[in-house]
């Protein structure tokens, strides 16, 4: 513990403790909402709609339905974190599942579920969104389930690589020479062994979510209005831009403060966790595997 | 390692037959009907059940699903991939017809991301501390902005403010050379942001352990000068692995342009495939499904087959 | 390092032949104006069948490429087109002359007989053209000669000549009706040279038009933007020099630009249907709280950015003659009343409803938000279904929904138009399940009565029905817009529900030198 608290010293700068402020006070934010909210964030005052940012008690202005920003960004947080968390989650079990069997069994196993992951990302993504929010329609559950079937494939991949690195490990062997069972082996000895680059993969896909989830709201894919969610508060922006870009500025800044933060905090951990980071490559692709 | 193509090669078309019966069976499971789109449009018109009943007779959705799936499958191992439910167009056509142009937006956005994200790499690589963390920083945010408030935001400046580009469009190439690259080069920016970080990070990890390998010691050893040292070697032995891999990216972005193909009108095969799921054309969007799905397979199969050149280690697992 | 200088070199470059090239690709208005004009168009039309069209789109290229007996012009009158003179000789009987020595565009002639067949399959239930409603009245087409066409209607209908002046009832030729009715052959002033699917359409004047004497145009190109915002961009920009369908959102950017006219009518309009087959909705009390607690200038600020007009009561427009001033605020907002009705009718303690919209349009998604606000109110709450427009449509016509919100427009301004809006088979703009002998009768009646006090009288009493039964509660009319250069004249947009027929003023545009 000592040995991984001067790591994360050693490994750490100012942009890496901003990054960290930022994401505790988005969860806080989020915690907190009805306390920190100055309005109810879907009570319209068509009367007073498309207020300009520093109103007086509208900081952040109000949308076309005379809605106050700032209230919706606030609730629009939890939102957002219950859909990122919700969707990396889901992406995590999912993929690690498949990537540990298919890592850990090989063989059928291994063409079975590879294959799979194979599947999931020959679809190209806007249309996997496209169909499953059509069939069962929108909403937070079927953001999660869509976004996380959509990284699921990540997870898997880097599983199965770290699991077949060390499948055949000393201390692998050891636990299978004493008989202990197979599932404790993958929980309690692969598992914890192959967790850093997962936890890397955690913070890239919470960054990439929230990214994903302002292009499908673009598209009338994301939450069910009137819930607030950044997304959909950029995509309403957007349409207003030329006309009132003050509405666009608030969520926007919002969504790439945090994608950066964790995308930042994904960094931090990987140099954190794995001692050997400096000369290990940087895995920064998945920021940009799925894109509306 | 003839056995280990052929048997990549039949994954991939087990693959493919997954994904053309996965994308079937759901375009069926959607809700809404072809055919009252076909007649109502996008207006709020109405038509007569009897009009209804003939349009999908003509469509042969009045027939089983299981008929409908063999005779699609049928045609697809015949090459037909068949025609638009909405003008009885060949969806090969159409495909033929957009996916140049979706390939061209995102090769000319990677072309712009290499220009733009290798120097800036291998300026992190070899300055590092400020200037590598504000190189990151910059880049990062560039992939943090939706595309769709980039692609705004260029054409609000160099269109409207400063009159430089048209706002979107499409000219044929062939009969307008000129307003055809004007009108590529801003969605191909708006594209390239989230590429450029990619590559620079790729580029400078790169360009890190190639600085310390021996034969760049070597070479400073002996006295090579600096720019020297690192044109003829550093840089050179870090880009081959960039441009690969860059370049297979190219195939999963290719159903990923649908937001700048919107926001700056380009008719490319991503927005033709989302206005196909909306009108409910099944064999549009089987179609473009099953061809960017073959070309990622393909893609695929080349990486796993020189990496099984270079490794023989893949081969036997 | 000097890697680095080189690739800077080469962003320099581009970025350098980038200039030299908008430098070279701008257009320069100092000759004389080319008559060529680019219409930036909403969306994409993949087949032409006039018959059915009800899209703006198609029915734009409709009223470019074709021509029907009759036409608009510019104030939304009724001007012979094809037919050179039309009289009634009784009240079901008219009789059209066609003009001289009338071609399709690929040359064939057109004569009374190419007329009959057109009016045949107008008429032909199974076609299910858009008019088909009007055109089964239709007993006998007859021609006595090459250049006479008479129509004999089983009852009368004052409104028959309207109805066969919109775009839809165009002149095919007979071709077209091996196919559907599918046809970019038309008689009207411009033909068709190329269509680039979802890139453009190109049509060029035709010679052989009746009035091409008048016509200035030489080409028209048609590139498609689909999103608004794009679209309003390219006219900003100078690419295009007319668009239509300006978003509701975009108005006074277009209106800031000094070079720009915004040409905008009240057209369809916005409104809420109801499954009257279950549930709350079943009851017409409901029905009525629910059309005098909404909020309707709110929709109108909120959904379409201020730019439409609120429709307090039955849908007629202040500028028909068939307008009635009380009639028309019937529904003017009234929350003690709605709380009243709703107590009356048994939930006083409000209810959950399901409310069916869709995400793909905004204007319809914000008004479904603008009346769940208000409804809210009244103690109805609403949950909103919002999927896409097609899987709407469906559950629509399928009756899956409590209540809903659409938007439609009638085929002409006189006041039939409400049958559309209250009887027929189950559909996706009507209220599910709604029938009312009442009004069923009176609106035959109304069409029947060729005395214009009379007719007014009627379709009083329809408005009174409608006001208390509610088959459909109005919310806002939507100024549909067309916007262009200053340069473009003779160009305008027609009032009321024919703002789809403006096309038909294409054929006297042209562009002057600014």
């Amino acid at each position: 513990m000592k040995a991984f608290l001067k790591r994360i010293h050693a490994h750490s700068t100012p942009l890496r403790y901003a990054a960290v402020a930022v994401v505790f006070i988005v969860i806080a934010v989020a915690i907190l909402a009805p306390l920190v909210a100055p309005h109810d964030p879907i009570a319209q005052n068509v009367a007073n709609k498309l207020r300009p940012v520093g109103t007086p008690g509208h900081l952040l202005g109000t949308d076309q339905f005379g809605r106050d920003s700032l209230s919706r960004l606030i609730y629009g947080a939890r939102i957002e974190i219950v859909v990122a968390v919700g969707a990396t989650v889901f992406a995590c079990i999912f993929g690690t599942f498949l990537g540990l069997m298919g890592g850990y069994f090989g063989r059928l196993v291994e063409t079975v579920t590879m294959r799979l992951t194979d599947v999931i990302l020959a679809f190209p993504p806007i249309i996997l969104a496209l169909l499953i929010v059509t069939i069962y329609g929108s909403g937070v559950m079927t953001l999660i389930v869509v976004m996380g079937l959509l990284f699921a494939p990540n997870f898997a991949r880097i599983t199965y690589g770290q699991v077949v690195g060390v499948k055949h490990a000393e201390y692998v062997e050891a636990a299978k020479a004493i008989g202990a069972p197979t599932p404790r082996i993958l929980l309690r000895t692969v598992l914890p062994n192959i967790m850093s680059p997962i936890a890397v993969q955690m913070s890239l896909t919470l960054a990439s979510t929230i990214l994903l989830e302002s292009g499908l709201s673009f598209l009338g894919l994301g939450v069910v209005p009137p819930t607030a969610s950044w997304g959909l508060m950029v995509a309403e922006g957007q349409r207003f831009m030329a006309s009132n870009p003050d509405l666009l500025l608030a969520p926007a800044i919002a969504v790439v403060a945090t994608i950066l933060s964790f995308s930042i905090l994904g960094d931090a951990l990987r140099d954190w966790l794995d001692p050997r980071s400096r000369t290990s490559r940087p895995r920064t692709a998945a920021l940009t595997e799925v894109r509306a | 390692m003839l056995r280990f193509i052929v048997k990549r090669c039949l994954l991939g078309m087990l693959l493919a037959f997954i994904v053309l019966t996965l994308i079937f069976l759901s375009l069926h499971l959607v809700p809404g009907d072809p055919a009252e789109i076909i007649l109502t449009g996008e207006g709020g018109g109405a038509a007569s059940p009897e009009a209804l009943a003939k349009v999908r007779a003509q469509l042969g959705l009045d027939q089983s699903l299981w008929n409908q799936y063999v005779n699609y499958l049928s045609g697809v191992l015949s090459g037909d991939l068949g025609s638009s439910f909405r003008d009885n167009s060949p969806v090969t056509q159409a495909v033929a017809e957009r996916l140049p142009r979706t390939l061209e937006l995102v090769a000319v956005a990677v072309l712009l991301a290499l220009v733009v994200g290798i120097p800036l790499g291998s300026l992190a690589a070899k300055r590092g501390g400020v200037i590598d963390a504000t190189i990151n920083l910059v880049t990062s945010t560039g992939i943090s902005v939706p595309v769709y408030v980039i692609g705004t935001v260029l054409v609000l400046v160099f269109s409207l403010k400063l009159g430089w580009f048209p706002a979107g469009g499409f000219r044929a190439a062939e009969t307008d050379f000129g307003g055809h690259l004007q009108r590529v080069l801003l969605p191909a920016v708006a594209l390239s942001f989230g590429i450029i970080s990619v590559v620079s990070r790729m580029t400078r990890s790169a360009v890190l352990e190639v600085i310390s390998q021996d034969y760049v010691r070597t070479a400073k050893a002996i006295g090579l000068s600096r720019p020297v040292v690192f044109r003829k070697h550093v840089l050179r032995g870090s880009l081959n692995p960039v441009v690969t891999v860059v370049g297979l990216q190219v195939g999963t972005l290719l159903g990923s342009t649908v937001l700048v193909e919107r926001i700056f009108n380009w008719p490319g095969l991503s927005g033709l495939l989302v206005e196909a799921v909306l009108q409910r054309d099944y064999p549009v969007v089987q179609g473009i499904v099953i061809v960017i799905s073959v070309i990622f397979i393909l893609i695929n199969i080349i990486v796993d087959i020189s990496y099984g050149l270079l490794d023989p280690r893949v081969r036997t697992s | 390092m000097s890697t680095t200088l080189k690739s800077s070199a080469a962003v320099a470059a581009i970025a350098a032949s980038a200039l030299v090239l908008s430098a070279c690709g701008g257009s320069s208005p100092t000759q004389a104006p080319e008559q060529e004009l680019q219409f930036g168009l909403s969306g994409d039309v993949p087949k032409l069948q006039p018959h059915l069209d009800q899209g703006a789109s198609a029915m734009l290229l409709d009223s470019v490429l074709h021509r029907g007996l009759l036409g608009y012009d510019s104030k939304g009158e009724v001007v012979p087109a094809l037919a050179e003179k039309y009289e009634q000789s009784d009240a079901t009987t008219y009789k059209f002359t066609l003009r001289k020595g009338l071609t399709f565009h690929d040359g064939t002639p057109l004569t009374s007989a190419e007329v009959k067949t057109s009016f045949q399959a107008l008429a032909d239930p199974k076609a299910a053209a858009k008019i088909v409603a009007v055109t089964q009245g239709i007993q006998a087409i007859e021609t006595p000669d090459a250049e006479t066409v008479v129509i004999k209607l089983k009852a009368p209908n004052a409104a028959f000549l309207s109805y066969i002046a919109d775009t839809t009832a165009a002149v095919l030729p007979p071709a077209a009706y091996q196919n559907a009715g599918e046809s970019w052959v038309g008689a009207g002033p411009f033909k068709l040279a190329s269509h680039d699917k979802g890139v453009s359409f190109v049509v060029e004047k035709f010679d052989g038009y009746y009035d091409a004497a008048s016509v200035q145009l030489n080409k028209i190109d048609f590139p498609i933007y689909t999103d608004g915002q794009a679209r309003t961009n390219a006219l900003l920009a100078g690419d295009v020099d007319l668009i239509d369908f300006v978003p509701w959102e975009e108005f006074d950017r277009v209106k800031a630009d000094q070079n720009i006219t915004l040409d905008a009518q009240s057209g369809p309009f916005m409104y809420l249907n109801f499954n009257v087959t279950k549930g709350p909705f079943a009851n017409a009390k409901v029905r009525e709280a629910v059309a005098l607690a909404v909020n309707r200038d709110n929709v109108v600020s909120a959904a379409l950015s201020g730019n439409g007009s609120p429709i307090k009561g039955v849908p007629i427009p202040e500028s028909s003659p068939f307008y009635n001033e009380s009639l028309a605020k019937g529904w003017e907002q009234n929350i003690d009343k709605a709380k009243s009705l709703l107590a009356e009718a048994g939930y006083a303690n409000g209810f959950s409803a399901r409310m069916l919209s869709t995400s793909q349009y905004a204007f319809h998604r914000d008004t479904a938000l603008s009346v769940q606000s208000d409804l809210a109110a009244v103690g109805i709450k609403l949950d909103l279904d919002l999927p896409d427009w097609a899987t709407r449509v469906s559950k629509g016509n399928a009756g899956d929904y409590e209540i809903a919100v659409s938007g439609s427009a009638g085929v002409v301004n006189d006041p039939s138009f409400l049958s559309k809006f209250v009887q027929g088979p189950a559909e996706h703009t009507r209220s599910f399940g709604y029938d009312n002998a009442n009004i069923n009768a009176l609106l035959a009646q109304g069409l029947s009565e060729a005395d214009e006090a009379k007719r007014k009288a009627v379709y009083d009493d329809v408005s009174r029905t409608i006001l208390t039964d509610v088959p459909f509660v109005s919310l806002a009319g939507r100024a549909q817009a067309f916007a262009y250069q200053k340069s473009v004249t003779g160009f305008s947009n027609l009032p009321g529900f024919l703002t789809f027929n403006s096309g038909y003023t294409l054929a006297t545009t042209s562009i002057v030198s600014k």
